[in-house]
């Protein structure tokens, strides 16, 4: 469609990105029911960086074959391929205008506000809506069509800064365990 | 943050400031919580975590499990006239109770009844070999349990609580772990409304 392709348009200047944010998930009666703040980082077509502050330390990598996801509260890191994980985070499908994943969606612009419905053999059934200002992505929001609500603001975002290599490289931390969901399904 | 204050067996124990707590906390039935479960097979090493908001009230209790970027991923209710689960699609499946559900559905004993006896601190009947930790509220001291052991009809639990902060004008924990030989059952709450 035609705001599909003024989407990927504005998302394709961007080779690196880098930014601030704020996640909220607002839950069916309207309620805050969990706030991350954190940073994250893009190198386009298939690096991303995410991590959330202390208390709750969460890591998202995907170094361009492989997503690692960290979470010390379950003390383990789940590792899976990063084609078959598009679910994990909205940013995996902006990190790519070409990703097949785009296939799942029909979008609609309003300005600078783009609306992405998933169809029918969409593997996620969340609703995005992705959001500039001016220039820039500034957010992200995930609709579960059953109430509840994930918003995610960016601030202080950098485009096309060099990135240091090691910033999409992954470490598995000491002691935890690891959950390899690799060639899980054929 | 200031270091946990230290644990204290029972007989050391100051019994008023046990039992000031205990009361204080004997009329919280109607309570909610949002947080993370995590449940640990420490049989097949296997573990899995999800997010959770349950609400309890007396014979009722209804909890959403979800993801923050996948969205809700199951509802559970259940009342006087019985349970209901419904999964991610929102189909619903209905049983006798939430636990047997659960069990039904992921064939995993997960101790609801329990969990909701012992999250708010409450000292279950027939808890074993107590350990308190010391706390002062408004000028006056509070022992709240920290760890004991407790059996269900399955199983033997070790339970054991931290964390605790006051929340309006009660001492709550944030962080709760059951221990049973199969399984360990780690329960992070972050938000609690009394």
């Amino acid at each position: 469609s035609e705001a599909k392709f003024e989407l990927q348009q504005r998302l394709a200047p961007v080779s690196t990105l880098q930014a601030d944010f704020v996640q909220q998930v607002i839950d069916p009666q309207g309620e805050l029911v969990q706030e991350l703040q954190g940073r994250l980082a893009m190198a386009r077509p298939n690096k991303f960086f995410w991590q959330s502050d202390a208390p709750n330390e969460l890591v998202l990598v995907a170094d361009g074959t492989t997503l690692y996801y960290f979470d010390p509260f379950v003390e383990q890191v789940t590792v899976a391929e990063q084609q078959a994980s598009a679910t994990q985070s909205p940013f995996l499908l902006l990190l790519d205008g070409e990703t097949t994943a785009w296939a799942d969606y029909e979008v609609e612009v309003e300005g600078n506000s783009y609306q992405l419905e998933p169809n029918a053999e969409a593997e996620s059934q969340q609703s995005l809506q992705i959001n500039f200002t001016d220039e820039t992505l500034n957010e992200v929001i995930l609709d579960d069509g059953q109430g509840q609500l994930t918003r995610i603001v960016l601030s202080n975002v950098k485009t096309n800064s060099a990135l240091a290599g090691a910033t999409f490289e992954f470490e598995i931390p000491p002691g935890a365990a690891v959950d390899d969901q690799r060639g899980d399904n054929e | 943050c200031a270091a946990a204050p230290p644990e204290i067996p029972q007989s050391a124990i100051d019994r008023n400031a046990a039992e000031r707590h205990q009361q204080a906390i004997a009329s919280l039935t109607d309570w909610s919580i949002s947080g993370q479960l995590a449940l640990f097979n420490r049989v097949e090493d296997d573990r899995d975590a999800v997010y959770l908001e349950w609400q309890h009230a007396p014979g009722e209790m209804r909890l959403r499990f979800y993801h923050p970027l996948k969205g809700t991923l199951a509802r559970l209710e259940e009342d006087l006239t019985g349970a209901t689960f419904f999964d991610e699609e929102g189909q619903p499946y209905y049983g006798v109770t939430a636990e047997q559900l659960i069990a039904r559905i992921f064939n995993f004993q997960l101790p609801l009844q329990l969990l909701s006896e012992v999250i708010t601190g409450r000292r279950p009947d027939g808890a074993v070999q107590l350990s308190y930790q010391l706390h002062d509220l408004d000028g006056k001291p509070y022992a709240t349990l920290n760890r004991y052991l407790v059996a269900t009809t399955s199983e033997k639990w070790q339970v054991e609580l931290s964390n605790y902060q006051a929340e309006q004008s009660y001492l709550m924990p944030h962080q709760l772990e059951l221990i049973s030989p199969e399984w360990r059952i780690k329960l992070k709450v972050s938000q609690w409304k009394l």
